[in-house]
């Protein structure tokens, strides 16, 4: 009889359902329960010839095996640690990369502070100037920005001043050059009335 | 368990049985024995750790590759019965030991007349022990293809293999 569940049933490898499926067919069907009873005997000749241990490894191959999986093991674990703090680097710079890029991208729909804001000049020493507003004598918010690019000007604190309650943060990264028209402001708090403009400088 | 300690332990364990399994492949002791150091010098590149829970089919798979590499470098596919000497135990009887050596000596002449994907399989779940699942797994194939081989298998070995007792089993 040709169903493979015999020597399945014969080998242990049925369960639950299927297991009480065959074991109802069985009970049934006397030509099955003879071809069980013969796959058992073979199984179990099998499971006393073929479970006898054969031959291994030679001693020497052995020894010099296990040195070289030692070795490998150290190899892997420290592989292992550099890709642990590496991977985590690696990730946090490139969403940083993202966060600047999209930003950068966004400066257009970030209201009428931004776009005056591209207004700002960097010039040749490093100085930093905007347009200063006419309302800059009120209430002044620093900050303090450090840039990346020391070749361009950029590694340098910038402290950054502003009138009124308007808070601006001022991006100086990698982006920032002295080629770059442009410093880039977002306003953290905007208000239509309070001034708008603020000056800044370069310390 | 240390990674090490894992893979120490998997050798002690599954190294005669993965020789004998790579020996059916490649037909020769040495390359056998070449293929289960290749497979655990291969297991020490990897993480152990996450591997452990399947390790033993994975230990099959590569050996099984292993063990194929080397039979393409040296094309030389034995059919002959791996001449094994049949080992009993030494508890027996003499005389009920006699007859279990040459049963045991003629179940192994039967089963390497099989072909060779029933010769892996028959190796597989008796020598090391796997499931279907495993079997599968090591074999790259679907569980049912294993089934089904299997069965053929054995019931070839039924057909040869002669039924002491034949009486039907009590339901």
């Amino acid at each position: 009889m040709n169903d493979p569940r015999i020597t399945a049933y014969a080998l242990n490898e049925m369960r639950g359902d299927e297991r009480e499926k065959f074991e109802f067919d069985l009970a049934a069907d006397t030509r099955t329960q003879t071809d069980l009873q013969q796959a058992t005997e073979v199984v179990g000749a099998l499971g006393q010839v073929m479970t006898q241990p054969g031959e291994g490894l030679e001693p020497q191959a052995r020894e010099k095996l296990l040195c070289e999986i030692a070795q490998n093991q150290k190899i892997f674990q420290r592989r292992r640690k550099i890709v642990r703090f590496a991977v985590p680097v690696a990730l946090a710079a490139a969403a940083s990369i993202v966060v600047l890029l999209w930003v950068s991208g966004g400066k257009t729909t970030q209201g009428p502070a931004m776009a005056a804001a591209d207004g700002a000049k960097v010039s040749r020493d490093g100085n930093l100037s905007t347009p200063v507003g006419p309302d800059s004598a009120e209430s002044t918010v620093s900050s303090q920005v450090r840039g990346i690019d020391s070749s361009s000007g950029a590694g340098r604190t910038i402290r950054m001043s502003e009138s009124g309650r308007a808070a601006w943060e001022m991006r100086a990264d990698t982006n920032f050059s002295l080629t770059s028209p442009a410093v880039r402001m977002k306003p953290l708090i905007w208000d239509e009335e309070l001034p708008r403009w603020g000056g800044f400088h370069h310390e | 368990m240390s990674p090490e300690q894992i893979i120490v332990g998997a050798l002690d364990r599954y190294e005669r049985m993965l020789v004998s399994y790579a020996r059916e492949i490649t037909g020769d002791l040495d390359s056998a024995r070449d293929a289960v150091q290749e497979t655990f010098l291969r297991l020490s590149r990897q993480d152990v750790i996450s591997l452990e829970p399947r390790l033993r089919p994975w230990l099959f798979l590569v050996c099984r590759n292993c063990a194929l590499d080397h039979r393409r470098k040296v094309v030389r596919f034995s059919t002959e019965p791996v001449e094994e000497a049949a080992q009993t135990s030494e508890e027996m009887p003499p005389d009920v030991r006699a007859i279990a050596e040459e049963d045991a000596i003629r179940l192994r002449g039967l089963v390497s007349g099989l072909p060779r994907q029933q010769r892996e399989l028959i190796k597989l779940k008796f020598e090391a022990d796997l499931s279907y699942k495993e079997m599968a797994e090591a074999l790259k194939t679907s569980v049912s293809t294993v089934g089904v081989q299997l069965h053929e298998a054995i019931k070839t070995l039924r057909r040869q293999w002669p039924h002491e007792n034949t009486e039907i089993l009590p339901t």
